[in-house]
């Protein structure tokens, strides 16, 4: 039947196409470089994924302290960028006691906070400001914290609240800190983001307000940039903080972070000219990315390791032989190629190469099926069976941990060792490892702040055990150079205890060193002066765009 | 048409009854410890451990956590979420607003194209161009979101470089626009700047086309069966013998008929892609609530996964009120079986 209407449907069909191609056809190009938008400059950095609010010292992630420490805030002192050695910033220098115990702070002068819409600061940066961080981080009873309950995990477990006794403000430009316990990683861990300085004049108006928790949504600090505005899961924008203490390294007007959580979208949109900086791709994008030229990739051996630790508590585990024996039988190289697609180095020890106090004597592993047999057969070993878990997810130190316990399992069973492979939902995984259940666990760890007790301690020692200990190795040999290391300032010194410590865990075996990955970043063209860090941070002082 | 509503709405209640039950229990089936999930590698010192589960009030019995969340939301209190301590309302509507949009613009090419190739393929029925559609209608309904994304992207975005990768506005170029109320159409039309608007409209043609294509393919199958049905009735023969024109018959007979059937899919419609916007909304960084509740559940934020699903069913049915009151009003029968 054909009909009138039939030529309107034909025709509304048409033209429903016809819309749809002349949208897709109708529009200019639409990349766009990061750089003059009216004629200011501006860039945008893909990040991935929405921070947890602007209160650093509530979170733990990356993600957040990108959004928030890193580009908000200072602290008393900071990583130097590009290294994990300390340099000056809030606090101008500092002066330890002869016992160790009191570190007095001069602070910068000068310092302002941040101007915005919702605060305008009456005063300069000062003692009182270190104070209340500082307290905050320590002292549940102090108002704001009974304003605006929060928990500090990082603070946790760095130990702050035990070790810090006292801050005291001497003067505007003086702050004594007094802790109970000499500890050589005390600047180290101020350096964390965890610990960058809040206003106390905007804290204190936020609680008179009733409004303390907008700490966590409506930052002021005095870093290089001031928060213009947040959308959930869409963006971040950033504007020049312009009375910067520092402003000679920050080159950008305005700074956006696009969140996009896709890997995928982010290499797109790289690509595709709407983003100028994206961390966190998959091997295959970086490839793509290096093939395509249209973008600079940079890379650096990232500052992890990943690892496998093997229950000693197990009793067929017990035997340092037996131990030995696993780590012989794995086929470390063809991991690092097929696991890490060649961009990964393979692990001599628990610390990076790059990070001070490591033992540079120590050398990778061999591969050697046969020692691993007779090492076995000599223990009594032999029909061993292992629960081997691999994480359900990607970690920078792992990007999967299925495909290297697969692998293992195959390189263990031409020794005779037979593997079972078992997983778990994330959270679940680490829960159960850190309880002891696991004989073998694939994890991994990320360095902190750039100090040797941040691995050693934290992984190895028995304070540890129930915690990120996950081979529940408790050797006093080991432990007492540990804690000795903590009560000794002077570097050289510590770094002798450490590679006697790291001596002992190479006889030891309690985990297998697998690999250090390589972090990447993509870069557009146009951007200059990124530098990737070594403790992962994402920092925009000293970035550029032409 | 009163006591029909009300009807509906009271049998929301063992609906929402069910709803708060099954996800409340649910969430909590789902193996991951909450405290460590946001500490990932870190070691949990057990006294934090401890002072974090009571500020999120997990502390509790079981019965008497569900009996607080049963309170509280009586009292129009969500919550707040775990991780960024924002209230879940607050983050809903934030969400809501994005997906809605593009549930809306997917529905309107769905509804206009299905309803033509419906419209067509029936009128054509038994030739090349009814087998054609209907194929073609196949295809689209089993194309999964997933791959049709990135093709699309691939060849709109990446290869010809038409149209956006993903986002919402060309942050750089529109720098001085803001959302109005969530939504980023609102805003870039009321700052007056075309271009701006423009280019709002041309980041929601890729996923909107994503998004349809599974309910447009639906509604012109369920419309093409439909209008033959129609056809087929005795009342049609009696138009013609009347001898009405052609176009009288499809428009005031066969059409109004026909759309009963078409707007009850396309209402089952919006359920399904409430489902699809997940998808989507992955693939093309879409900050809808797809995205929000799936971030919710993987990283165990209770009071989003809770929340979150009981305000998106109250919305779809919502939805789904709407669709029955509208197809009462075009059915008669409807109401008075009511």
């Amino acid at each position: 039947m054909k009909t009138p209407f039939f030529k309107l449907t034909t025709l509304a069909t048409i033209v429903a196409g016809a819309v749809g191609l002349t949208a897709c056809g109708g529009g200019d190009k639409t990349t766009t470089d990061s750089g003059s938008a009216n004629g200011s400059k501006t860039l945008v950095y893909c990040s991935e994924g929405s921070p947890g609010g602007f209160d650093h010292a509530q979170f733990t992630d990356g993600t957040s302290f990108d959004a928030s420490a890193h580009t908000l805030f200072n602290g008393l002192v900071e990583f130097k960028i590009g290294t994990t050695e300390l340099e000056p910033s809030l606090a101008e220098k500092w002066d330890i006691s002869e016992d160790g115990l009191t570190y007095t702070f001069h602070l910068r002068p000068g310092v302002k906070f941040h101007t915005t819409d919702y605060f305008t600061p009456s005063r300069d940066f000062n003692a009182d400001d270190v104070v209340f961080t500082l307290k905050r981080l320590t002292d549940k009873d102090l108002p704001f914290n009974k304003a605006y309950p929060a928990e500090f995990p990082y603070a946790s477990d760095m130990a702050l609240p035990e070790l810090i006794k006292s801050v005291e403000k001497v003067d505007d430009h003086t702050v004594k800190v007094v802790l109970n316990d000499v500890n050589a990683t005390f600047l180290s861990n101020l350096a964390m983001p965890f610990a960058y300085i809040h206003s106390a004049e905007y804290a204190d108006k936020l609680a008179a307000d009733g409004k303390a928790a907008n700490l966590n949504t409506e930052p002021v600090g005095t870093g290089p940039f001031i928060l213009k505005s947040y959308q959930k899961d869409q963006q971040i924008r950033y504007v020049k903080h312009p009375d910067y203490w520092n402003k000679d390294i920050v080159h950008l007007d305005n700074l956006i972070f696009a969140i996009t959580k896709d890997s995928g979208v982010r290499a797109q949109k790289m690509e595709a000219g709407e983003c100028s900086v994206s961390r966190y791709n998959k091997v295959a994008e970086i490839e793509a990315a290096k093939k395509s030229g249209k973008i600079n990739v940079e890379s650096r051996e990232g500052y992890n390791t990943g690892y496998m630790a093997l229950n000693v508590e197990k009793p067929k585990l017990a035997d340092a032989r037996v131990r030995q024996a696993l780590d012989l039988a794995i086929d470390k190289d063809a991991i690092i190629q097929a696991v890490y697609a060649g961009a990964g180095t393979r692990a001599a020890g628990l610390l990076p190469p790059s990070q001070w106090g490591v033992d540079t004597e120590l050398k990778p592993s061999e591969f050697n099926t046969e020692k691993a047999k007779a090492l076995l057969a000599e223990a009594g070993a032999t029909d061993l069976e292992i629960d081997l878990w691999y994480m359900p997810v990607q970690r920078p130190y792992n990007p999967n941990a299925k495909l290297m316990a697969e692998m293992i399992q195959a390189d263990w069973a031409k020794a005779g060792i037979k593997a079972k492979l078992v997983t778990y939902e994330w959270g679940e995984y680490l829960q159960r490892a850190k309880s002891g259940e696991p004989d073998a666990v694939l994890i991994g760890w990320t360095g902190d702040n750039g100090d040797p007790d941040n691995w050693l301690g934290n992984l190895l020692s028995c304070n540890g055990v129930g915690g990120s200990n996950y081979a529940r190795y408790c050797n006093k040999a080991f432990d007492s150079l540990v804690v000795d290391a903590r009560s000794i300032t002077d570097q050289d010194e510590r770094s002798k205890k450490y590679i006697e410590a790291q001596r002992i865990i190479a006889k030891d075996v309690p985990q297998i060193y697998l690999a250090h990955s390589v972090t990447d970043v993509l870069l557009a063209k146009n951007v200059k002066g990124f530098v990737l860090e070594p403790l992962g941070n994402t920092r925009f002082e000293g970035v550029s765009v032409e | 048409m009163f006591a029909f509503i009300l009807r509906r709405i009271l049998l929301m209640i063992p609906i929402y009854i069910g709803l708060t039950i099954s996800t409340f229990t649910l969430i909590r089936l789902v193996p991951g410890d909450v405290v460590q999930v946001m500490m990932g590698e870190r070691t949990v010192d057990p006294a934090l451990r401890a002072e974090m589960l009571t500020r999120l009030g997990l502390d509790k019995p079981i019965i008497v956590q569900y009996w607080d969340y049963l309170v509280r939301i009586l009292s129009g209190d969500f919550g707040e979420t775990f991780r960024t301590r924002t209230p879940v309302l607050q983050d809903f509507f934030h969400h809501f607003v994005p997906t809605l949009e593009l549930a809306i613009c997917a529905m309107i090419i769905a509804s206009i194209v299905g309803v033509s190739l419906g419209i067509a393929a029936a009128l054509k029925r038994g030739t090349w161009l009814d087998y054609a559609l209907m194929s073609g209608a196949l295809a689209g309904y089993s194309m999964p979101i997933y791959l049709l994304g990135p093709i699309l992207t691939g060849i709109f975005a990446h290869y010809l470089g038409l149209l956006p990768v993903s986002g919402v506005i060309n942050i750089i170029e529109f720098i001085d626009i803001e959302p109005k109320y969530g939504s980023w159409l609102l805003g870039s039309a009321l700052s007056g700047n075309l271009a701006a608007f423009w280019d709002v409209v041309k980041h929601f043609i890729l996923p909107s086309i994503a998004l349809s294509t599974i309910p447009m393919a639906m509604i012109a199958r369920m419309t093409r069966s439909a209008m033959l049905e129609v056809l087929g009735e005795d009342y049609i023969r009696t138009a013609k013998a009347k001898g009405l024109s052609p176009t009288r018959i499809i428009l005031v007979h066969v059409l109004r008929n026909t759309m009963i059937t078409v707007i009850t899919v396309i209402g089952l419609q919006m359920a399904q892609l409430m489902a699809g916007a997940i998808l989507t909304e992955t693939i093309f960084s879409w900050p809808g609530v797809g995205t929000w509740l799936l971030d919710g559940f993987f990283s165990r934020d209770y009071p989003i996964v809770q929340n979150g699903i009981l305000l998106v069913a109250t919305m779809l049915m919502f939805i789904s009120l709407l669709v029955d009151i509208t197809y009462g009003l075009i059915n008669p029968r409807i109401r008075h079986a009511a």
